[in-house]
């Protein structure tokens, strides 16, 4: 007896707290917001940059060797996109011990991405990345479209996206 | 609101470190499980967080690592940003400029996590911000930290893009350590094409009656000249009580071939270690990009004079590596990657000299997908044995551009000392798969791994190798 009441009273209370979070997320949802140093001390938040159009976002390291690919592979891709008003954010995982790789990497490969650094990975999980490469597509709001989990596949449906994205945030 | 999801399985056969007997009877049957939960919920400027964790070592796990069996939330957090201020109450990890004085993270592969659970209130207005943080390590059984108190505070100003000045100051209170305090300055500046950074730490450690006193250096110049860049970094780590909270540069690399990870990759050991390293890289030709890097380390010599350096003596556990790369990629798409390499290190245990090649060679096949085949051959020359051994790596990966990955592998080596411990051919299949628009990837392992050292900024866990399947879904929820 005793336990169908301890049971009861942890089956509603676990509802309660459902309850109010779906209703609370029915009202108040509202995409991540974060701020992450750059290259040069600076800082970037998510929330002062947004509103142009779509943000994409590729979560890298300089240890990691298919992200390091997927940037070398799709660069002209993500510049032609970035010219076209796609805000194209490089957020790097290197943490203080592999930093210093960071800057020489992105100048020698004349990449013009905004590059950002996230060494405690937690804007990464915020999103809920577990590993990299990682790549999130935002729309002119900052709320997430698109999540490609190792390397993107297909490019195309990237493009797609971005296309269709880059057309809504221009009637807004 | 936003979540992941992470599972991972493994069912097979391990070697089993106490058992004294030639591979194949030296196993012992592994089962694993991890379940990883995580979920973020955004309610205007509030954030709630946290991680339902369910762990089930393998029995050699728990025996040689003393990690045990978890289920619970293992990890919640709150965090509110009220511009300029954010404030995070519950689990958080936190890097101080380039983490001299402290740098905290979890890596769950080699059991180690230093995160904190307190309070860290960060502050950022126009050119300053500031961090304080408060909070406590937890020691879990098998895991590579105590549980100490950490108390911290980390200021800098940006007077200039490029140009930067901070101070940190951390204390650990004697719970789980010595209690010590490590003040730092660190700086930026950008002069042209130059740029200059370091950071300076001072430990002050309390041993009863007496105080130790260490401390830490590091700084780093690039240049840029065009396409042509040029990095130069210097450590000198002598902290006289280093603890896993600090967490400064490598000044060497570590991550390689996958050759150099299997055979007693650097192990860096910043309570003694001085060195730098030199690495240039620049886009040659139109299409060819190649890099050149050298780094050499030891613990610091005896009766040096002068700025400290490292040296060749056997004694010093002296490494140095050098390797080159060579990067080409054509316009239909097909790249060549191209290293060797040379590097020696002395340790207690083993003293070897080795040298490797490793290229790999893929591109796209029309609407047949992508294709990769790779080779590594890595020789090593044990000094102190007398003995020369060659490992020899290749593999086949195929994408087909849409969803499926598939990537064979197979090891051999001729060493018999390795044969008889763990086999000398490791044959492997993986094959990868995403699925719901990209929100889920399911990655299938079966066959042979190598067992070694496997680092993570600087922290080492010697895995067993594995025999059998290994099934692991990343889910976005």
């Amino acid at each position: 007896m005793r336990m169908t009441q301890r049971f009861l009273t942890w089956f509603f209370a676990a509802l309660a707290v459902f309850a109010i979070a779906g209703l609370s997320l029915l009202l108040f949802a509202v995409p991540a917001d974060w701020t992450l140093k750059d290259l040069n001390g600076g800082r970037f938040t998510l929330s002062e940059n947004l509103g142009r159009g779509p943000t994409l976002i590729l979560f890298w390291a300089t240890w990691c060797r298919p992200c390091k690919q997927e940037l070398k592979e799709y660069k002209s891709i993500f510049e032609t996109y970035q010219e076209k008003g796609v805000q194209v954010l490089a957020i790097s995982e290197d943490n203080s011990k592999t930093q210093s790789q960071i800057k020489p990497f992105i100048q020698s490969n004349g990449y013009n991405f905004t590059v950002l650094l996230d060494p405690t990975g937690e804007v990464l999980k915020s999103y809920g990345g577990e590993s990299i490469p990682f790549t999130i597509v935002l729309d002119s709001v900052g709320a997430v479209q698109k999540t490609y989990r190792g390397k993107i596949q297909k490019i195309d449906d990237l493009s797609k996206l971005l296309e269709k994205l880059l057309v809504e945030s221009a009637g807004e | 609101m936003s979540g992941s999801n992470l599972l991972r399985l493994d069912e097979g056969y391990e070697v089993d470190p106490h058992k004294h007997a030639e591979f194949p009877d030296n196993r012992a049957y592994r089962s694993f499980f991890e379940n990883r939960l995580r979920l973020n919920i955004a309610y205007g400027n509030w954030t709630f967080g946290g991680r339902f964790l369910y762990f089930r070592p393998s029995e050699i796990d728990k025996r040689f690592f003393a990690v045990e069996s978890e289920t619970g939330l293992d990890k919640r957090y709150f965090e509110a940003q009220v511009r300029p201020l954010a404030i995070r109450v519950g689990h958080f990890a936190e890097v101080f400029d380039h983490g001299l004085t402290l740098g905290l993270f979890e890596n769950r592969e080699i059991f180690f996590d230093s995160e904190l659970d307190g309070v860290r209130l960060s502050l950022a207005q126009g050119p300053v911000s500031f961090t304080a943080l408060k909070g406590r390590s937890r020691a879990r059984a098998g895991f590579l930290v105590e549980e100490e108190g950490v108390t911290g505070a980390h200021a800098e100003v940006v007077p200039l893009a490029g140009w930067k000045v901070g101070a940190s100051f951390v204390h650990l209170d004697s719970s789980g350590y010595a209690e010590a305090r490590l003040p730092a300055v660190s700086g930026l500046a950008t002069v042209g094409p130059l740029q200059f950074g370091g950071e300076f730490a001072w430990k002050e450690t309390d041993l009863g009656a007496s105080k130790t006193h260490g401390q830490a250096c590091y700084l780093e110049v690039i240049a840029t000249s065009g396409r042509y860049n040029l990095l130069i970094n210097y450590k000198d780590y002598e902290y006289r009580g280093w603890t896993p909270f600090q967490n400064p540069p490598l000044v060497s690399r570590e991550i390689g071939p996958r050759l150099l990870q299997n055979r007693e990759p650097h192990v860096f050991y910043p309570e003694d270690d001085v060195g730098y390293q030199i690495e240039l890289r620049g886009v040659v030709l139109k299409e060819v990009s190649a890099l050149a890097h050298f780094n050499h380390s030891s613990q610091h010599a005896v009766g040096q004079k002068g700025i400290a350096r490292p040296t060749l003596q056997e004694r010093n556990w002296p490494y140095w590596e050098f390797f080159t790369s060579v990067e080409n990629t054509w316009p239909s798409g097909w790249s060549l990657e191209f290293e060797g390499g040379l590097n020696e290190e002395a340790q207690t245990q083993f003293w070897y000299k080795k040298a490797w090649m490793a290229a790999d060679v893929g591109g796209p096949m029309g609407q047949m997908g992508h294709i990769q085949f790779g080779g590594e051959v890595l020789r090593v020359h044990d000094q102190r044995g007398g003995k020369e051994f060659v490992d020899e790596l290749a593999t086949l990966g195929w994408e087909d551009g849409k969803s499926l990955s598939v990537e064979l592998q197979s090891q051999w080596t001729d060493d018999e000392a390795l044969r008889e411990r763990e086999g000398s051919f490791w044959p492997s299949a993986e094959i990868g798969y995403s699925f719901g628009e990209g929100r889920h990837r399911a990655t299938l392992f079966w066959g042979r791994e190598r067992g070694g050292l496997r680092c993570s900024n600087g922290f080492c866990r010697r895995v067993q190798p594995f025999e059998g399947f290994r099934f692991s879904l990343e889910s976005s929820l």
